[in-house]
């Protein structure tokens, strides 16, 4: 390797070409593989509106717990703003910063 | 139909490829995924409608959902015997819930219980009749009914190649008001979630309606543990 790449330029000897391999080049089992990772699975599609937009069913809880936290950052956001608002503000006492 | 499929398009090209990948994915498409009809709702004409012949035979799990209300709960009707005769065959499991009537209607002049029972039993027998008949024996049957005896006894009769009694937290639960959407469980009261936050400003009250939203918003979904003993069915055993 070092010995082509010190040898001079008009001297290198051009690496073999290899064919790309494609997604029909592989394996049907592999390709397979592959479809599943992409394609929707595992999932009730209701015939009557066929469609994958429907929340993928074990993200269920998970999604309704990003939510909460989602909130409950932003409820910890909005009191943390309250506090620095109260510290700039101390003669302030309005009440529509309490909810 | 491939439209439908499809949530975005700059996305979820794999199906317009090739024709061998489209076969391919197609194949996992609907053959990896729960297919679910309401026999009493337009659940058939759907299945006609929505997919084409090829994509029905590529289905492999189907769960069906009869309940005594709907559109085409008539006592009589036929099934598309030629539409099932293409699905069935080629099934791996099929779910059958079934909610008989439970009492007499409330109106003046309602039909009795007896009379309503009768009508569920001309009604669901050819459905019943139809499925035992293109059925393989191979495929796994399941059949959720609240363990009501009078249902149970026909579907012993018409489907010869045996089921399973199960109880279906993917459907079961909801059509038949049981487990989390029963009557007791509050799923049921008026829906508190469609007031605005304003009105609720309590913080876990509002993550409460919220969470009972989620759920109406898709009232029928799969949890973990059900759909994994669903994905390992153990082999048939007439």
């Amino acid at each position: 390797m070092l010995k082509t790449l010190s040898a001079p330029q008009d001297k290198v000897q051009p690496l073999p070409r290899v064919n790309p391999v494609g997604l029909l080049d592989l394996p049907p089992e592999i390709r397979l593989q592959i479809h599943r990772y992409y394609i929707p699975r595992k999932r009730i599609v209701e015939v009557s509106d066929p469609r994958f937009e429907i929340r993928w069913h074990f993200e269920e809880e998970d999604y309704i717990q990003d939510i909460e936290e989602e909130d409950y950052i932003q409820d910890i956001e909005e009191e943390n703003y309250t506090l620095r608002f109260r510290e700039r503000h101390p003669g302030f006492s309005g009440r529509s910063l309490d909810h | 139909m491939a439209d439908l499929w499809i949530i975005n398009q700059y996305k979820n090209n794999l199906l317009l490829v090739s024709k061998r990948i489209s076969e391919e994915a197609l194949d996992i498409l609907y053959g990896e995924n729960i297919f679910n009809l309401y026999l009493n709702g337009s659940g058939e004409y759907f299945l006609r409608k929505n997919f084409s012949e090829r994509n029905r035979r590529r289905m492999r799990w189907i769960l069906v959902i009869a309940q005594p209300r709907g559109v085409s709960f008539e006592p009589g009707r036929k099934p598309d015997d030629a539409m099932w005769f293409l699905i069935l065959p080629n099934i791996k499991a099929f779910r059958l819930v079934a909610q008989q009537p439970l009492q007499a209607r409330g109106y003046s002049n309602a039909p009795t219980l007896e009379h309503e029972m009768v009508k569920w039993v001309k009604w669901i027998e050819p459905f019943l009749d139809c499925f035992g008949r293109h059925l393989p024996s191979t495929a796994v049957v399941e059949f959720d009914n609240d363990e009501r005896i009078e249902t149970s006894e026909l579907v012993k009769v018409r489907l010869p190649n045996g089921y399973r009694k199960v109880q279906c937290h993917l459907a079961g639960d909801f059509a038949l008001k049981r487990g989390r959407f029963s009557i007791d469980s509050g799923y049921w009261d008026d829906d508190p979630f469609l007031l605005s936050s304003k009105e609720f400003p309590n913080r876990v009250l509002r993550r409460q309606c919220h969470s009972l939203f989620q759920r109406y918003r898709n009232p029928i979904f799969v949890d973990n543990i059900t759909f994994r003993s669903l994905a390992s069915f153990p082999p048939y055993q007439g």
